[in-house]
């Protein structure tokens, strides 16, 4: 296999060719090192990279594979991790100064269970600090950047994790999303990204944000990449107290089955007020390809959506607060100024206030559960607007950037990014499914399914 | 909890706000922090106009079931 298109692999792919023998884990790992020396500095998305051990673990990789010893789906497969997943021996900051130093011994289960399928570690990802923010405009490791065009943003707070993936400097990462922190970035540098349900995959090891809204998940450049990795590193643990005894599946297995009689509902109510023309031009053509692929398409209306915008920002805020509250007394001037105003104000917030937030939060849940009585999955943008200039990253309150995604990190409900065209300016726009609890499957199979006859995955940033 | 009020009383509340819960409370902060509050104030007086029923809080203590 050529060297000069190693890079341009899925994560399948590369896995398939390192189980046929037709590619050594250390090309790869060599490969996506060389990429990062040389269009990182451009990008930023890594804050640690990682380059002798994971050499080593690509070699290592190799001779296993020479001994027919094959560790698992990702056998000598690079990855790469947002910098809040706990990685034994190696710098995890959570892309915050106060943090800088910080080494763990111990994986978080999730990394604990990618080496364990024969990942290999590229590095840890740039993100917004302590992820409580969606720019990646970070004042300690620097600023990240769109690879689609570098005067913008790639979205956060999985920020790094978007971009390195779009511009193919790892085969997969892992971002979370207690907002849309992975969903952002997915839509706004045309990758596909999935937010698990609540409990789905643990969050051991992970510097929490907000415990209760906080979801781990993949982020990849295909459908079937995502269900990949999801499938390593789902499943229930002991070690998180929100971890369901749900039991896995092969989310690979009905990717490909075909979507005729899905019914799909459009909240035009809500999810496309306020979207730019090209993001709602876009959506209409993934409503009409996903009729045409035989899935039965009708608008919805979800009871109660209007109240998530009050429930979100005290639980988010108050949870926050609560962790950061002895840092943030010891070392406020270790906190970004946009970080620190965030938890001071969560601070503030009343115990009554919060407790009613998550009285609301029940009934915007009810909402969601029961229009998904009547549909399968619901379709809507990811982000009302393509991604916006670094210049611009003061943005307003409520940010537009995470109105269609965080009414659903308050339900738990799984959701999936994938993208699904672009404005007129040449920048991704990205569609959201979101589907009933625990049913991943059905999102990853209608997202597959538009991508199946589609070919905005295939389309490639200016820096790659 | 009262209603967002004028820019003064707010301010002070803020204050308030902030020296009991161990953060500076400096003029500065206090201007940088006061439109984040007021917002935080004209939410409370929101949710405070919902009549919420008998709905229970979405997170629920639970016992561990026994082994």
């Amino acid at each position: 296999m050529q060297a000069t298109t190693l890079h341009d692999l899925s994560l399948a792919e590369a896995a398939a060719a390192v189980r046929s023998g037709e590619v050594a884990p250390i090309e790869l790992t060599d490969v996506m090192l060389e990429r990062i020396e040389r269009l990182d500095p451009t990008l930023n998305s890594y804050i640690t990279i990682t380059a002798d051990a994971a050499r080593t673990a690509a070699r290592a990789a190799g001779d296993a594979f020479r001994r027919g010893d094959v560790l698992g789906p990702l056998h000598g497969v690079p990855i790469a991790l947002k910098d809040l997943f706990d990685t034994a021996g190696v710098r995890t900051t959570a892309g915050a100064g106060l943090l800088h130093d910080r080494v763990p011994v111990r994986d978080a289960t999730v990394t604990a269970r990618l080496q364990a399928a024969g990942a290999i570690l590229l590095g840890k990802l740039n993100m917004h600090e302590f992820a409580f923010g969606v720019t990646t405009a970070n004042p300690h490791f620097g600023s990240c950047r769109n690879p689609w065009d570098v005067s913008r943003i790639p979205g956060g707070s999985s920020g790094g994790s978007g971009a390195a993936v779009a511009a193919a400097l790892c085969y997969g990462a892992l971002g979370s999303d207690t907002g849309g922190s992975i969903r952002i970035p997915a839509s706004l540098c045309g990758v596909t990204g999935l937010k698990p349900s609540y409990g789905r995959v643990s969050r051991a090891g992970v510097l929490p944000l907000s415990w209760t809204l906080d979801h781990v998940g993949p982020m990849t450049r295909t459908v079937t990449d995502a269900a990949i990795m999801l499938n390593v590193i789902a499943g229930h643990d002991s070690a998180d107290p929100a971890s369901a005894g749900i039991a896995v599946m092969d989310w690979t297995a009905n990717l490909e089955a075909d979507i005729r009689g899905l019914r799909i509902g459009l909240p035009r109510a809500y999810f496309w007020e306020g979207c730019e023309p090209g993001v709602l031009a876009a959506l209409e053509e993934v409503a009409a390809v996903l009729r045409a692929e035989g899935a039965e398409v009708r608008d919805v209306e979800i009871p109660d959506l209007a109240l998530a915008g009050l429930a979100f920002p005290p639980i988010i805020s108050a949870e926050a607060a609560a962790f950061h509250q002895r840092w943030l007394r010891q070392h406020p001037g270790a906190y970004g100024d946009d970080v620190r105003e965030r938890l001071e104000t969560g601070a503030l917030y009343p115990a009554t206030q919060y407790i009613n937030a998550q009285r609301l939060r029940r009934i915007v849940t009810e909402g969601f559960l029961t229009t998904l009585t009547s549909v399968d999955v619901l379709l809507t943008p990811a982000t009302p607007v393509t991604a916006p200039a670094l210049a611009d990253t003061v943005v307003a309150t409520p940010n537009p950037l995470t109105r269609c995604t965080f009414p659903i990190n308050l339900t738990g409900l799984p959701a999936l990014v994938v993208p699904c065209g672009q404005d007129g300016a040449g920048l991704p726009v990205g569609a959201q499914f979101i589907g009933r609890p625990f049913a991943e499957d059905t999102v990853l199979r209608a997202g597959r399914a538009y991508e199946r006859v589609t070919e905005h995955h295939l389309r490639r940033p200016g820096v790659y | 909890m009262t209603a967002p009020g004028t820019n003064g009383s707010a301010k002070e509340q803020l204050r308030q706000a902030l020296i009991a819960a161990g953060i500076d409370a400096s003029d500065e902060r206090i201007a940088q922090l006061l439109p984040a509050y007021q917002g935080l104030l004209a939410g409370a007086a929101r949710i405070a106009q919902l009549d919420l029923g008998e709905t229970e809080p979405a997170v629920i203590y639970r016992l561990p079931s026994p082994e």
